[in-house]
């Protein structure tokens, strides 16, 4: 069995504007890949083409060796795949505990819920005192943190993180980029949606850039350590994989 | 109208055939269903009236009745105490204009939902105003209201019907020259997207009003000729159910065309007396009926016969005929010689406690494309806003060409030659492309708009002369073979042509392009930039905003950049795009200190 979830051929169009175009793109089980592209490059819409939330014109997406293009966004949550949207979207006036219960409610294994939440908590230092908190008040690293978190109650075996590092501060993208990794070293897939591709960078396993819903550039996420290849192709000097 | 999905000769021919047969139809027509031959004509008229407010104008305005029993009140109040009736009818229409003014104002800035609330009551409380006064007559209401008469003749039978059907003959041909004049245009971009509409120079609220009292006018001429045609008036004449039967012939017809109202009339007015079933069957059979028009043409029977009609060919008529010179017929606003057109000093924007901008300085030269960079969240986006009039800097000045404009309108702004594009085209995807940019046309020539809906005479010859402006930048931007087309089914590259074009219409010195390429494939951005090579060299100072770097490199030759509000960066693109700090701002900073991906020590349980 591969063991990755894989798009191939994928287009996404909204009315006559397209999104994605024909991408092809993996993202293995233990890997933090960065998909890193300005506004507009398509990113996010090839994140909810993974996950279901949006339905492709074409292309296909394969979990696990299994097609799922046809599944709807809660069977591919079974199968093991996890979103978290932009914007964290936590139930703000609900406890911390409370919005991982939430996350819980598609779990592939029936029981161990309470276990479950309080094990992920118990794991993340900058949650400590906070679990009974109302998720509102936490501070916007702790937020992002919680929604992870959240992603993780289904046990996932990819999860996709949609600008996890989106106005935090220094310290707690450092806070996040941590768990990232952690959630990585435990087994998952991790794919990590960024336009400010410095935050990313040094966590990253693997770097794909797109530009205008293509795939530009891919490569060693130590090779591209220093940014100088993606803002290359986020000025539009690499065109390995664009039309001629 | 010169381009629509049907040859103007077509419809030229649809037009006279129609009013032939409303003629044969009403010199032929029974004495046993002339009753009902008058009240579909009448009708029709009303509907043709509810159509320029509804169906054009976008406005869920419920109180039809109470313009309806205005001018059929009026007429007969007046007549009654020895008027001409052809005097009443003028008042009546008088009336019914006034009243469609007075509820504009009235409802203010309500729209939507709310406004249908708000008129619900007013057709509600309709009935009982009428019955509670007497010089209405009260509960009694008037009877034996004063037919129309020609001279001492009085007119009846089939004669009468005669008279009824030229008229809404000529309601016909008054409302369908301006629904398809620069005037329609203007009405329906206004109805599809009011900031839009104002972000070109016409104000939302003028047009409401406009389409309110020219629908009033219409609606209570209906009301007198009803009043003539019934010879009685009671309170009960003008019920609610009137208004729901109403909009149900404008939508089941077509709403915002020209034919649909006809169609309408039709089928609520003759279809339920004409069932062929027994009296207790008849409601029944009447709702399946309803149902099923619904369900085969959502859009309208209008709409649907489009659809089975052959398509003409796409051409342009008159591009042909188009004058070499760019948009020689309206007067060039550009400025060739690089001077500075577009000054902005020390602009600052908070909203709330956030400074979205701080103390930006930058400058347009005529005939330059100039680029605004910066990553998400920048403030590129609200610079916009402030510099078309959408927000108001909270310090600062924007001057164009010496003036001040800071913290002017949309409108204001517009004609003093500043226009914007937004992200998305927002145009109106009903219409065609031609409709669409004779919109931007309208509002430069006739801030008052009152003016192009006056009777046919005065402005034909504008009309002439709008037509050919519209033409000559559909080729100039090399879209002219697709000015027939409904926008809704063109390409999102060609979207943005038709947008960019409107924005031509009004020969602005300044033009912003808010993300112009973006879901644009790699050819349809070619085409895009070589629009804006074109605008450029025409003497407008451009401004570009874009993520696509690459597309930025092939129009712009200057560049600034933002990053949290600040500019960062000015000068020539390419030093602009050399400069680290701007490289920064794309990748965001590394300060964080965070784990590589070497392995991770002590691998947690997630």
């Amino acid at each position: 069995m591969t063991q990755e979830v894989r798009a191939e051929a994928l287009r996404v169009a909204y009315g006559p504007v397209q999104a994605v175009r024909e991408v092809t793109f993996a993202a293995s089980r233990g890997r933090v890949v960065a998909l890193l592209g300005q506004n507009g490059a398509g990113k996010t819409s090839l994140l909810k083409a993974l996950s279901g939330l949006v339905r492709p014109k074409d292309g296909r997406v394969i979990l696990d060796d299994k097609d799922v293009t046809r599944r709807g966004p809660a069977e591919r949550l079974a199968a093991g795949l996890s979103h978290v949207p932009e914007g964290r979207r936590l139930f703000v006036t609900e406890t911390v505990y409370d919005n991982l219960l939430v996350g819980g409610h598609l779990r592939r294994r029936s029981g161990g819920l309470h276990a479950k939440a309080q094990a992920l908590l118990g794991d993340v230092p900058a949650l400590k005192g906070h679990h009974r908190r109302q998720a509102g008040l936490l501070s916007g690293g702790q937020q992002q943190l919680v929604a992870i978190l959240r992603g993780l109650m289904s046990d996932p075996h990819y999860l996709l993180l949609d600008e996890p590092f989106n106005g935090l501060a220094p310290t707690a993208r450092e806070d996040v980029g941590q768990l990232i990794r952690d959630i990585a070293a435990a087994g998952a897939g991790v794919v990590v949606v960024e336009q400010l591709a410095a935050a990313v960078l040094p966590i990253a396993d693997d770097v794909v850039v797109m530009n205008n819903g293509r795939v530009v550039l891919t490569g060693d996420g130590a090779e591209l350590r220093d940014g100088a290849a993606v803002y290359d192709a986020y000025l539009g000097n690499h065109r390995s994989e664009e039309e001629t | 109208m010169i381009a629509m999905d049907v040859s103007p000769a077509l419809r030229a021919a649809g037009v006279t055939a129609t009013g032939i047969a409303l003629l044969a139809g009403a010199l032929a027509i029974g004495p046993k269903h002339a009753g009902l031959y008058g009240l579909f004509v009448i009708t029709w008229i009303g509907l043709m009236g509810l159509n320029i407010v509804f169906g054009h104008g976008g406005q869920f305005n419920l109180a039809q009745n109470t313009l309806y029993g205005i001018g059929a009140f009026a007429y007969g109040v007046l007549t009654t105490r020895g008027m001409n009736p052809w005097l009443g009818v003028a008042i009546g229409t008088a009336f019914g204009a006034f009243s469609g003014a007075a509820m504009t104002f009235v409802a203010g800035r309500v729209r939507g939902l709310g406004l249908a609330i708000l008129t619900l009551g007013i057709a509600l409380a309709t009935p009982d105003l009428f019955s509670a006064t007497s010089l209405t007559g009260g509960f009694n209401g008037i009877v034996g209201v004063p037919p129309l008469s020609v001279g001492d003749k009085v007119l009846a039978g089939n004669g009468l019907l005669v008279v009824l059907a030229a008229l809404a003959f000529l309601v016909l041909l008054l409302t369908r020259y301006w629904l398809t004049s620069s005037w329609g245009s203007a009405l329906r971009t206004v109805a599809a997207d009011p900031e839009a509409a104002a972000g070109m120079g016409l104000n939302p609220s003028r047009y409401r009003t406009l389409a309110l009292t020219l629908g009033g006018a219409i609606i209570g001429f209906a009301g007198a000729l009803y009043g003539a045609y019934q010879g009685y008036l009671g309170y009960l004449s003008f019920p609610v159910t009137m208004v729901i039967l109403w909009y149900l012939g404008v939508i089941l017809g077509g709403a915002g065309t020209i034919w649909g109202p006809l169609i309408g009339a039709g089928v609520i007015t003759v279809v339920p007396e004409t069932l062929p079933v027994s009296d207790d069957l008849q409601p029944v059979l009447w709702g399946a009926l309803l149902v099923a028009f619904v369900v085969l043409a959502p859009r309208g029977v209008v709409a649907g016969l489009h659809r089975l009609m052959p398509r003409p060919s796409r051409s342009l008529p008159l591009a042909e005929t188009a004058v070499a010179a760019p948009s020689g017929d309206l007067p060039e606003r550009g400025r060739p010689g690089g001077g500075v057109v577009l000054d902005v000093e020390a602009m600052t924007k908070r909203i709330g406690g956030l400074e979205i901008l701080r103390d930006v300085s930058l400058q347009l030269r005529a005939g330059t494309v100039t680029a605004l960079l910066g990553a998400n969240g920048a403030g590129k986006s609200t610079l916009v806003n402030c510099l078309s009039g959408y927000l108001p800097p909270t310090s600062g000045t924007v001057r164009l060409d010496g003036i001040d404009i800071t913290g002017a309108p949309p409108t204001k702004v517009y004609r003093h030659g500043l226009v914007r594009t937004f992200q998305h085209p927002r145009l109106v995807t009903q219409s065609t492309v031609f409709e669409n940019v004779l919109a931007g046309v309208h509002a430069v020539e006739r801030p008052n708009a009152l003016l192009s809906a006056l009777p046919a005479i005065v402005t034909r010859k504008t009309r002439r002369r709008q037509d050919r402006a519209v033409s000559a930048m559909l080729t100039e931007l090399g879209i002219g073979h697709l000015a027939g087309e409904r926008v809704g089914d063109l390409s999102a590259g060609n979207r943005q042509v038709v947008s960019i074009a409107r924005s031509l219409m009004a020969n602005p010195a300044v033009l912003l392009l808010d993300e112009p390429v973006a879901g644009l494939s790699l050819e349809e951005m070619r085409r895009a930039a070589e629009t804006i090579n074109i605008i450029g060299s025409r003497g407008v100072a451009v401004l570009v905003i874009e993520h696509r770097l690459d597309f930025v490199r092939s129009v712009a030759e200057d560049a600034y950049c933002l990053d949290s509000g600040l500019l960062i960066a000015h000068g020539t693109l390419d030093q602009v795009l050399g400069d680290p700090e701007v490289r920064k701002a794309f990748l965001g900073t590394a300060e964080a200190k965070v784990p590589t991906s070497e392995p991770v020590d002590e691998p947690r349980s997630r």
